[in-house]
């Protein structure tokens, strides 16, 4: 199956070649069912926690994309308390040229940067708007709540 | 085909790592592999023709760029198409030729004899001190480097550091003048044959071959015979070979400060010239043999190429497009009958049916250059319906089934159930977090140290110097209460564990474990040889971590002089940390400094002794850990955990 056959060959690079701050692997033996983890950005309230992903694959990977969802708890506006992520390349914007090795970083880069103009939790998302230090507090405090 | 996965990177420790570009532009961005009947986009993208049709089947857009995309707009691209091949056909080959000599270990033993007259193995160019070295380079002043280097050194770490120093000094005295310069410009390369130097699209295309096919035919090129004799006529009398060991520490530190970074590069020509000058005859004759292969190839490639226009087929018209919803279960029936297609099975699978066969119909009649017959097809679609058409839920079924099984055969069934239960729950608000952490606690651990592995790669780079310290400062912070997830779920906060140890007196000993110390079964410390780390703190007051070492076996004495040199990094990254956050507990388990061994209650609450004497009459369990640790060539934090 082509699907397989990608997915191995994903888990090959990332042995080869692993992406910063990020790790990721199968579960088990379930080649289409993954973990992983990312460390929290250095410059971002969620520093020094270490959060892991779920990931599962459609049998039709790389043409649908990944199911990718927190199973640390997090305070983002982006991402809800089921752990799913409101991220573009992951619905609409999905390519088949994206690897789960891209995905993991772009993920990085949404803990930086939020986007609370499309939020997936819309309280998170105002505070974010309107009381910046209160978000970051909160946002701390989970991280060491949940993720260290 | 290959069973193996194939990547760029493999090209990364060649001699020529530029050709890991060229390796990735010949692959599909979909499938990730080589392209396999290459097709344009309008928007200049190349996709196998499969995985394209196969991704505009569910979005009309080009995978890179996001432009809308229809089938009818993919050409066919025959010239990639015979690349690709070409160079599928040459790739093994490249890569064993291109090899680094270090990593041909048989050819180097052969290499010895030739050189040291029987004294093989444990011949050793002494090195004892830089000053003896000039000396011996002194006294041959036409020494052809090559040689020196291929002897000796069976560690392949040490063994290129060591070739590197030899050629680099020798190099200073013979100031050899154009040929470095020439190989410093990044877009060339030395052909292995001639050792003329070429940019490497032309040396892969066109010269290799030239040099090969003169090669067999027996036509040398006069620089060739000029450069051999002198070295095939001289003997090695004039290296001084001695059979000395010689602590490999200091050849390290000399080498890399002196002048590594400014001759590297110029090893992988010298070694070349060797494994191409010095090959035993029956490797030459392996070597033409390839080589009047390859020869046919490149023919035929051409050939296919030029031929490519005459060769398309007229006689297969391309499958159009159908709308199946409005058409009757036996109109669909009649349309695959008409295609000598099965008509079993129900709606959804005759339609899927359809689909998949125009798909490879059209890819295998307009986009392939070599199309296969029809009845090839249908075997084809026999064998993906095998692989596809099953029910989804009666897929995951399966999938997860064969997983059980061979989790029950590994695991305890406890685990596996425990597994499914959690997963059922995954996306609901029910999730027992938790329970799924404390499952799999030790994949996630090691996950934590690969993804630590990669920042500190990243910050060992030059340029980030300065988040370096500060980063790993982080970390440190990060391992320390990283075995803490468990006292976590045990309902235990990290606050209390801080309390804990404020409330420690000794809060300037920086080895005392994090977690409670009523839980710590056995902690035991395992030092290396009297080394005292002094430890700057805040505040200006000095601290002395006095690690004392009383189980330190003979061998481990001899790794730690290896990496002595390496403590000096070492030091600092303890200072760092710190300097950081005087208070927060280390934990370490690292060869170049201490190992502690700590014991933690298992989540059931059984407690598992960890006998510290054990270790020591199992040193063997130390050593592996010592030089898997070593390898990583880092000062890797690795938490020993037992009963998880």
């Amino acid at each position: 199956m082509s699907s397989l056959k990608r997915i191995t060959k994903e888990l090959n690079d990332l042995g080869r070649d692993p992406p910063t701050s990020c790790s990721a692997g199968p579960v088990g033996d379930d080649i289409y069912h993954w973990q992983a983890s990312i460390m929290g950005p250095p410059d971002s309230p969620y520093a020094g926690g270490v959060f892991f992903l779920s990931i599962h694959f459609p049998t039709d990977y790389p043409f649908k994309p990944p199911k990718i969802s927190f199973t640390t708890k997090i305070y983002h506006p982006n991402i809800n308390a089921n752990g799913n992520i409101c991220l573009d390349i992951l619905k609409d914007q999905w390519s088949p040229a994206l690897t789960i090795s891209k995905v993991l970083l772009s993920i990085c880069s949404l803990l930086t940067d939020a986007n609370p103009d499309d939020p997936l939790v819309p309280e998170i998302a105002h505070i974010y708007k309107t009381d910046r230090p209160k978000y970051e507090a909160t946002a701390k405090e989970w991280t060491k709540k949940y993720a260290v | 085909m290959n069973n193996h996965i194939t990547d760029a990177s493999d090209f990364n420790d060649s001699e020529i790592p530029n050709l890991s570009q060229l390796d990735s532009l010949l692959r599909c961005h979909i499938c990730k592999d080589f392209l396999k009947i290459p097709v344009l986009t309008p928007c200049g993208h190349t996709f196998c023709s499969l995985c394209i049709r196969g991704y505009l089947n569910k979005e009309p857009k080009c995978p890179l760029c996001l432009n809308e995309l229809r089938e009818s707009m993919l050409r066919s691209e025959f010239l990639v198409s015979e690349l690709v091949k070409c160079y599928n056909s040459i790739r093994p080959d490249l890569l064993d030729k291109l090899r680094v000599i270090e990593a041909t270990d048989n050819d180097d033993v052969s290499l010895i004899e030739v050189a040291s007259d029987k004294e093989s193995n444990a011949v050793i160019v002494d090195l004892e001190n830089e000053e003896n070295l000039a000396n011996d380079t002194n006294s041959v002043p036409v020494l052809e480097n090559d040689i020196e280097i291929t002897a000796t050194y069976n560690i392949r770490n040490k063994k290129r550091n060591f070739s590197e120093f030899t050629d680099c000094n020798s190099q200073k005295k013979i100031n050899s003048s154009s040929k470095s310069d020439v190989f410093s410009s990044p877009n060339t390369a030395e052909c292995p044959i001639c050792h003329e130097f070429y940019p490497i699209k032309i040396l892969e295309r066109t010269h290799l071959d030239e040099c090969l096919t003169n090669q067999t035919l027996g036509i040398s090129s006069p620089k060739k015979l000029k450069t051999e004799s002198p070295q095939r006529q001289k003997p090695l009398r004039s290296l001084k070979l001695r059979s000395s060991t010689i602590p490999s520490r200091n050849i390290t530190s000399s080498i890399t400060k002196s002048s590594k970074s400014r001759f590297f590069g110029s090893v992988g020509k010298n070694s070349k010239s060797i494994s191409y000058k010095d090959l035993p005859s029956s490797k030459t004759r392996n070597f033409t043999s390839t080589l009047a292969k390859t020869e046919n190839n490149e023919i035929s490639h051409v050939e296919n190429y030029l031929k490519s226009s005459k060769s398309r087929n007229e006689d297969y018209q391309r499958l159009p497009k159908v709308n199946f919803t409005s058409m009757t279960i036996s109109q669909i029936k009649q349309k695959l009958l008409s295609l000598n297609l099965p008509i079993n099975g129900s709606r959804q699978l005759l339609i899927n049916r359809y689909n998949h066969y125009e798909m490879i119909w059209n890819s295998n009649f307009h986009d392939s250059l070599s199309p296969v017959e029809e009845s090839e097809l249908r075997r084809q679609l026999t064998s993906w319906e095998l692989n596809h058409n099953i029910e989804p839920t009666n897929k995951s079924n399966v999938g997860s089934n064969s997983i059980s099984s061979m989790l029950k055969q590994r695991s305890h069934n406890s685990i596996e159930n425990s597994y499914q239960a959690l997963l059922q729950n995954f996306r609901k608000d029910t999730f027992d977090r938790n329970g799924w952490s404390s499952l799999f606690n030790k994949q996630f651990n090691s996950l934590i140290i690969e993804a630590r592995k990669t920042i500190r790669e990243a910050n060992s780079k030059p340029g980030s110097i300065g988040v370096n310290s500060k980063l790993q400062a982080q970390e440190n912070n990060i391992d320390s209460t990283m075995n803490n997830d468990k006292d976590e779920l045990q309902g235990k906060s990290f606050e209390s564990l801080q309390d804990n140890v404020e409330e420690n007196p000794h809060n300037n000993i920086n080895k005392v474990t994090k977690t409670n110390v009523e839980e710590i079964s056995k902690v035991e410390v395992s030092m290396s040889n009297e080394i005292k780390l002094p430890l700057e703190m805040d505040n200006d007051e000095s601290l002395l971590t006095e690690l004392n070492g009383d189980n330190v076996t003979t061998k481990k004495l001899q790794l730690n002089n290896d990496t002595e040199n390496v403590l000096g990094e070492e030091e600092e990254e303890l200072n760092d940390s710190n300097i950081d956050d005087s208070k927060e507990i280390e934990h370490y388990t690292s060869n170049e400094d201490f190992i502690v061994y700590s014991n933690q209650t298992s989540p059931r609450g059984s407690q598992e002794d960890y006998d510290i004497s054990k270790t020591k009459n199992n040193s063997q369990l130390l050593e592996a850990e010592l030089a898997s640790q070593k390898s990583n060539n880092s000062s890797s934090i690795i938490f020993t955990q037992n009963g998880v």
